[in-house]
C-alpha cells in the first residue's frame, strides 16, 4: 500500500519543480570529505580534507571524531547510528579547526571495538572477531561542520581502522573525456582538472556535452564485507562518478560500466561567462577523489 | 396469502406453512422469504417463548414476490429493518421492485450479536458525493475511519495500519477492494448485495486480521427480464448485463470495466500510464427453497507505470516507477437449509494474484520484485438452533498461499565497513516460494434471552509460514443490552491475531522468523432511537497492539555471528477513541449522517518513547446530506474535515560523504514539540444526479465534483535533497465528473 502512496506522488510531478535540483550547485556546498588514506591501523594518521563547491567567502571548519560505529558505540556497544553524530548531546572528540584535519587513530580503538562486539559472544564463530578486525575493520565516524557565506555546513566521512595488511586506497582522480578531448588533473593545482591538451574548454550556450569516464578501471581494489546474514565474503570495487555544476542541467551519479554523463550547458551567458564542474570518484568502500572543471561560455 | 408460521422464542421463523395458496411459484417465493423475517418474540410472564402465529401476506401488483418479479429473497440484507418491526406485528412492507433493483447495504455490524449496526440502502449507498456512486467509498465516511490520502482505498480503522484491516469478497480475501488513481471497487456496485464494515471486533466467521474488516457479500441484480447497464464518466467505462433462466431459477451475469486513463494522462503528464479494469461473471441456481448455489468468477488488474519519468531529483518521491497488481478469483458456494431451521454453507475459493514493482532509477540498480500466488480456500459453516434462546454456529476456514517469487533487489548492507554511494551495486536475484497456510476452527454461541443477547465466540488458528508455525487463539464476546425501546447498550471485547505479510517473509532480505501480530480491542456504547427517523451511536474503544513489523538496521546475534536483521517485531501500540453517529435514514428523499471519531492512536518501539502513528488524526468530521428534490432530481453534498496526520520534526541534516546523499536528523522520538502535523484537510463535494427515460433506457446523469472550493489541502511535504527546503504534496484539487448510467429492463 505504501507503493499506491508513491504512484499516487509520481503523478505530483510539478509539485517538485520549486525544489532546487541537487547537482546544480547554488550555493556554498560540501561535496565529497576525502580522507588519505582511507583505511589505517591503528596508531596511523589519515588526513581529511572537504571539497566545498560554490563557496564564496571565508569558510571555517571543525573537525570532530563521533564515537559511533556500526557495531554500535565505542566503549558502550549501545545500538546508536551516524545520525546521533548530530544531536545536541553527541559526545564528540575535536580534532581540528584548519581546513584539513589529521586523524590520529589511537591504539585503543581496536581494544574498544573488540568489547562493543562482547555482545554478540557466544554467537561469533571461533576466529571470527579477529577476521572481522583484520580484513573488515571499524569505520571511525568523522564529523565536520563548516561555517561559510552565513550557513552552516554538516558532513560526515568514515575512516577504516584494521589490520589488514593491503589497506584501502583511494581512486586516482577522474580522467574523463569532455566531448573529444580528455580532462585529467592538473599536477600543479591540486583539486583541478584541466584539457590535456593545455586549451581552455570552451562551450557555446545551450550546448550538450558527453562527459566519458576513463574506462580503465584497473585501480579497484578487492575488500572483505561481512554480509548482512553474518558471512565474510569479497566484493570488489566499483567506480560511482558523482557530477555537481554551477549550472545546466546532467545526472547527479553514474556508476560503471554505464559512467558516461550528459552536461547541457546553460542556454545564456548571463551574468557569469564560465561555470564549473566537480567530478568526484568513489570506490564504493571509503576511497575517493576529486577535482574542479572550470569551461566558458562561448558568447 | 396466508401462513402458519412457527417462530422460536428469538422471533425468528423455524418453520412455515401455506394455508392459503396463490400457486406454486408464488408459494415458493414467499416461503423462501419468510426464512429472513423476524418477528418480536411472543412473551410469557416477561419472558420470550416459542410460538405459532398466522400472518397474512398481502400481495399487490409488482410485487417482488410474483414469480419472476425477484428470483432473489427481497428481504436478504434487511434483517436490521427486520428486527425493528414492532411486536407482534409482521415485517414492513417489501420493498418496490425500484428500491430492491441492486439493492445494497453497507452495515457497521456483526453477525449475531450486533455490535454496532448500520444499514444504508442502495439510494443512500450510490448517491453520496465524492464517492462516484461507489457504495464501498461510503465506509470512508462513517466513523472510526480515518482520512486516507487521495482517496488511495486503504482504511485506517481505529488506530491500525492499513495493513490490518482485511477485504473480503464472499467470506474470501482479496488483495485489493479499489482501482488506483482514486478509482472504483474491484467488482460492479450492482453485484454488491450487502457490505459490512466492521472497525473492530469481528466475528469468528473471520481472521487473519488485527484490526477492522470490510466484507462484501455478492448477488446478482433481481431481474425476471434480461437487463442490461451501462455507466461511462469521464475516467472509465463499464458495462453489466443479467439474464435469468429457468423461470427466475438461476441467473447468468456478466459485467467489465476499463478504465482509459491511458489515453488521458499522457495529454496531462510526460511518461507516465495507468490503467484499470476488471470483470465479473456469475451464475446462481436455486434448486429449491432450501438449496442454491453459486460460481462467481471474477478478475482485476491496475498497472501504473512511470518509468519513462524517472530522475525526479527529489529525495522523497522516486520510488516505484512501475506497479502492478492483479487477481483472479473463482468462488463456489453451496448454501443449504437444514431441518429445523439449520442452515449449511460450503464455499471454495481458487485464485491467483499478480504483484510487481519495479525500480529504475539512474545511478541505481533495476530493482525488480514480481510475485506470483496461487491461493486456495474453503469454508463450511453450519448454523443450529441448539435450544429455545441459543443459537450455535460452527465452521472451518482453510486458505493457503503459495507465492514464487522473482526478486532483484541490492545486496543488504554489509555489517561495518564503508557504504556506498545510494546504492550497492551488487544485486541480490531471488526466487523463492513463501507459503502461508492458515487452519483455522471456529464455534460461537449467540443467546438472545428477551432483552439481552450475548454472543461469544472462540476461533483456533494453526498459521505455517516461513521459520514460523503456531496455533493462536481469539476469543471474542459481544453483549447487546436493549435497555428501552429507543436506547441499547452494546459492550464488546476479544482478541485478533494476524501472520506477516509474505512480502516481509522472503528470506535473505526481510525476516521468515516474524511472529504474527496481535490486537485486543474492547469497545463500549449507546444506540438511541430518535424521533424524526433519527438514530446516534456513541461508542468508545481502546485496542492494544502488540507484535507490530518496524523496519530496522539493527545487527544482532544470528546463527553465523552478528546479522542485520531488517524487520523486527518489537512494535507496541495502542488507539482509543470516541465514535459519534448521527443519522437520518431516508424517507421523502431526503437522508445524511454526521460522522464523528475523536481519537488518539500511539506507538512505540524497541526501549523508545510513545509517539503517535503516522495516520493518527484527532478529529474526523464527515457530514453527508443527500435531497430528492422530485422524481428527476436529486441534490446532495459532503463535507470532510481531519486533522493532519503527524510528521516527525527534522531537526537538521547532513551530508554523508560515503552515500553522496544527505540524511536528515529527526528530533528526539516521543519529545513534546517534536511532532509536527500536516495543515487540517477540509474538502466540500457536491453531487447532482438527474434521472429522465431515453428509448427503452431508464437513464441516470450525475455531476459530481470532489474539492468544490478547490481547497489546498497537504498530503506530505516533498523535501529538497538536502531537507533545506520542502513544498506541500497537494491533495486532490477541485474534480468534476460527469457520468451517465443507462440501464435497459
Amino acid at each position: 500500500m505504501r507503493a499506491l502512496f508513491f504512484a499516487a506522488a509520481a503523478l505530483c510531478a510539478g509539485c517538485i519543480d520549486d525544489l532546487d535540483p541537487k547537482q546544480i550547485i547554488t550555493a556554498a556546498r560540501v561535496v565529497d570529505v576525502i580522507a588519505e588514506p582511507p583505511e589505517v591501523r591503528p596508531g596511523e594518521p589519515s588526513r581529511l580534507s572537504a571539497v566545498l563547491a560554490g563557496a564564496e567567502g571565508e569558510a571555517t571548519y571543525r573537525w570532530s571524531l563521533c564515537p559511533v560505529t556500526d557495531l554500535g558505540a565505542l566503549g558502550s556497544g549501545a545500538s546508536a547510528s551516524t545520525g546521533d553524530c548530530f544531536t545536541d548531546g553527541a559526545a564528540l572528540l575535536p580534532l581540528s579547526s584548519d581546513a584539513e584535519a589529521t586523524l590520529l587513530v589511537p591504539e585503543s580503538v581496536i581494544a574498544q571495538a573488540t568489547e562493543a562486539a562482547r555482545r554478540f559472544e557466544g554467537a561469533l564463530p571461533p576466529g571470527a572477531l579477529e577476521t572481522y578486525l583484520r580484513d573488515v575493520g571499524i569505520a571511525l565516524s568523522v564529523v565536520l561542520e563548516v561555517q561559510v557565506d552565513g550557513r552552516t555546513l554538516r558532513a560526515l566521512k568514515r575512516v577504516v581502522v584494521s589490520l589488514n595488511p593491503a589497506p584501502n586506497r583511494n581512486p586516482p582522480p577522474p580522467r574523463v573525456r569532455f566531448g573529444a578531448r580528455w580532462v585529467s588533473a592538473d599536477p600543479t593545482r591540486p583539486g583541478l582538472c584541466v584539457a590535456e591538451d593545455g586549451a581552455a574548454l570552451s562551450f557555446g550556450p545551450g550546448e550538450t556535452v558527453t562527459l566519458t569516464p576513463d574506462p580503465d578501471e584497473r585501480w579497484a581494489e578487492r575488500y572483505t564485507v561481512l554480509t548482512a546474514d553474518g558471512r565474510f565474503a569479497v566484493r570488489d570495487e566499483q567506480a560511482y562518478y558523482s557530477w555537481y555544476a554551477t549550472g545546466g542541467s546532467l545526472n547527479g551519479l553514474t556508476r560503471s560500466p554505464l559512467r558516461d554523463n550528459q552536461w547541457t550547458l546553460p542556454g545564456r551567458v548571463g551574468s557569469r561567462s564560465g561555470h564549473s564542474l566537480w567530478i568526484l570518484l568513489r570506490d564504493g568502500h571509503g576511497g575517493s577523489s576529486g577535482c574542479r572543471v572550470d569551461v566558458s561560455l562561448a558568447r | 396469502m396466508r401462513l402458519e408460521l412457527r417462530l422460536d422464542a428469538e422471533g425468528r421463523v423455524l418453520d412455515a406453512r401455506v394455508i392459503q395458496s396463490l400457486d406454486v411459484e408464488t408459494d415458493e417465493r414467499v416461503l423462501q422469504a419468510t426464512r429472513s423475517m423476524r418477528f418480536a418474540p411472543a412473551e410469557r410472564q416477561g419472558r420470550a417463548v416459542p410460538s405459532v402465529i398466522r400472518f397474512r401476506y398481502r400481495l399487490q401488483p409488482g410485487d417482488p414476490l410474483i414469480p419472476f418479479a425477484m428470483p432473489e429473497n427481497p428481504f436478504a440484507g434487511q434483517a436490521d429493518a427486520l428486527l425493528a418491526a414492532g411486536r407482534g406485528q409482521p415485517p414492513p412492507p417489501p420493498p418496490t421492485p425500484d428500491e430492491a433493483a441492486g439493492e445494497a447495504t453497507v452495515r457497521t455490524r456483526r453477525l449475531a450479536g450486533a455490535a454496532t449496526t448500520m444499514t444504508l440502502r442502495a439510494e443512500e449507498l450510490t448517491t453520496v458525493p465524492g464517492t462516484f456512486g461507489e457504495p464501498t467509498r461510503v465506509v470512508a465516511t462513517l466513523p472510526g475511519v480515518a482520512r486516507t490520502p487521495f482517496g488511495l482505498g486503504f482504511f485506517v480503522v481505529r488506530g491500525a495500519s492499513f495493513e490490518n484491516t482485511g477485504f473480503f469478497i464472499d467470506g474470501f480475501p482479496v488483495p485489493v477492494l479499489y482501482h488506483f488513481g482514486a478509482g472504483p471497487a474491484v467488482i460492479s456496485s450492482r453485484l454488491v448485495g450487502q457490505l459490512d464494515f466492521y472497525p473492530g471486533g469481528y466475528p469468528v466467521q473471520f481472521g487473519r486480521f488485527s484490526a477492522g474488516v470490510i466484507s462484501l457479500e455478492t448477488r446478482p441484480p433481481p431481474t425476471d427480464r434480461p437487463f442490461l447497464e451501462f455507466q461511462v464518466d469521464t475516467l472509465r467505462a463499464s458495462a453489466m448485463a443479467v439474464a435469468p433462466f429457468d423461470h427466475g431459477r438461476g441467473s447468468l451475469a456478466v459485467a467489465v470495466r476499463r478504465s482509459y486513463y491511458d489515453l488521458l494522462l499522457p495529454l496531462l503528464v510526460d511518461g507516465v500510464g495507468l490503467e484499470y479494469g476488471d470483470y465479473q461473471v456469475r451464475a446462481d441456481y436455486r434448486f429449491s427453497a432450501r438449496s442454491r448455489v453459486s460460481l462467481f468468477a471474477f478478475g482485476s488488474y491496475d498497472r501504473f507505470d512511470r518509468s519513462a519519468a524517472v530522475g525526479s531529483g527529489t529525495t522523497t518521491a522516486e520510488q516505484n516507477t512501475e506497479l502492478e497488481y492483479g487477481f483472479h478469483r473463482i468462488i463456489g458456494r453451496w448454501d443449504y437449509g437444514l431441518p429445523g431451521g439449520a442452515q449449511l454453507s460450503f464455499a471454495a475459493n481458487v485464485g491467483v494474484d499478480d504483484t510487481g514493482f519495479s525500480s529504475l532509477n539512474p545511478g541505481s540498480p533495476d530493482q525488480r520484485f514480481a510475485a506470483r500466488g496461487y491461493v486456495l480456500g474453503e469454508r463450511l459453516s453450519v448454523r443450529v438452533p441448539t435450544g429455545r434462546l441459543l443459537t450455535t454456529t460452527l465452521g472451518l476456514d482453510v486458505l493457503t498461499v503459495s507465492l514464487d517469487a522473482d526478486i532483484r533487489v541490492p545486496l543488504p548492507a554489509s555489517i561495518g565497513g564503508v557504504p556506498a554511494p545510494v546504492t550497492s551495486p551488487d544485486i541480490l536475484s531471488l526466487r523463492p516460494r513463501i507459503t502461508q497456510l492458515s487452519l483455522a476452527a471456529y464455534v460461537e454461541e449467540s443467546l438472545r434471552a428477551g432483552p439481552v443477547e450475548l454472543t461469544a465466540g472462540f476461533r483456533l488458528d494453526r498459521l505455517i509460514y516461513g521459520n514460523v508455525q503456531t496455533v493462536v487463539a481469539d476469543p471474542r464476546a459481544t453483549l447487546r443490552v436493549r435497555a428501552a425501546r429507543w436506547l441499547s447498550v452494546v459492550l464488546a471485547s476479544g482478541f485478533f491475531h494476524q501472520q506477516p505479510p509474505f512480502f516481509q517473509l522472503v528470506p535473505g532480505v526481510r525476516n521468515p522468523n516474524l511472529v504474527p501480530q496481535r490486537s485486543w480491542q474492547s469497545s463500549a456504547g449507546f444506540e438511541l432511537t430518535l424521533p424524526a427517523k433519527v438514530e446516534a451511536r456513541l461508542t468508545g474503544y481502546y485496542s492494544e497492539m502488540y507484535n507490530l513489523i518496524r523496519t530496522s538496521n539493527d545487527v544482532v546475534a544470528g546463527p553465523n555471528g552478528p546479522q542485520r536483521n531488517p524487520l523486527a517485531d518489537d512494535g507496541r501500540g495502542r488507539a482509543y477513541g470516541l465514535e459519534v453517529l448521527i443519522r437520518r435514514k431516508l424517507e421523502r428523499g431526503l437522508y445524511g449522517w454526521v460522522s464523528y471519531t475523536l481519537s488518539r492512536s500511539e506507538r512505540t518501539y524497541q526501549d523508545r518513547p510513545v509517539e503517535p502513528f503516522a495516520f493518527d488524526q484527532t478529529h474526523v468530521l464527515n457530514v453527508a446530506l443527500s435531497w430528492e428534490i422530485n422524481a428527476r432530481w436529486r441534490v446532495g453534498a459532503r463535507f470532510q474535515l481531519a486533522t493532519g496526520s503527524p510528521r516527525r520534526v527534522i531537526d537538521t541534516a547532513y551530508y554523508d560523504a560515503d552515500r553522496d546523499r544527505f540524511a536528515a536528523v529527526f528530533a528526539g522520538r516521543g519529545v513534546a514539540g517534536n511532532t509536527e502535523r500536516l495543515p487540517t484537510y477540509h474538502q466540500l463535494d457536491v453531487r447532482v444526479d438527474y434521472r429522465f427515460r431515453w428509448g427503452p433506457f431508464d437513464m441516470s446523469a450525475y455531476l459530481d465534483i470532489i474539492n468544490v472550493y478547490n481547497a489546498q489541502n497537504v498530503e506530505n511535504w516533498l523535501y529538497q535533497y538536502d531537507f533545506a527546503r520542502r513544498v506541500a504534496f497537494p491533495g486532490i484539487p477541485i474534480l468534476p465528473t460527469l457520468g451517465l448510467t443507462g440501464t435497459l429492463r
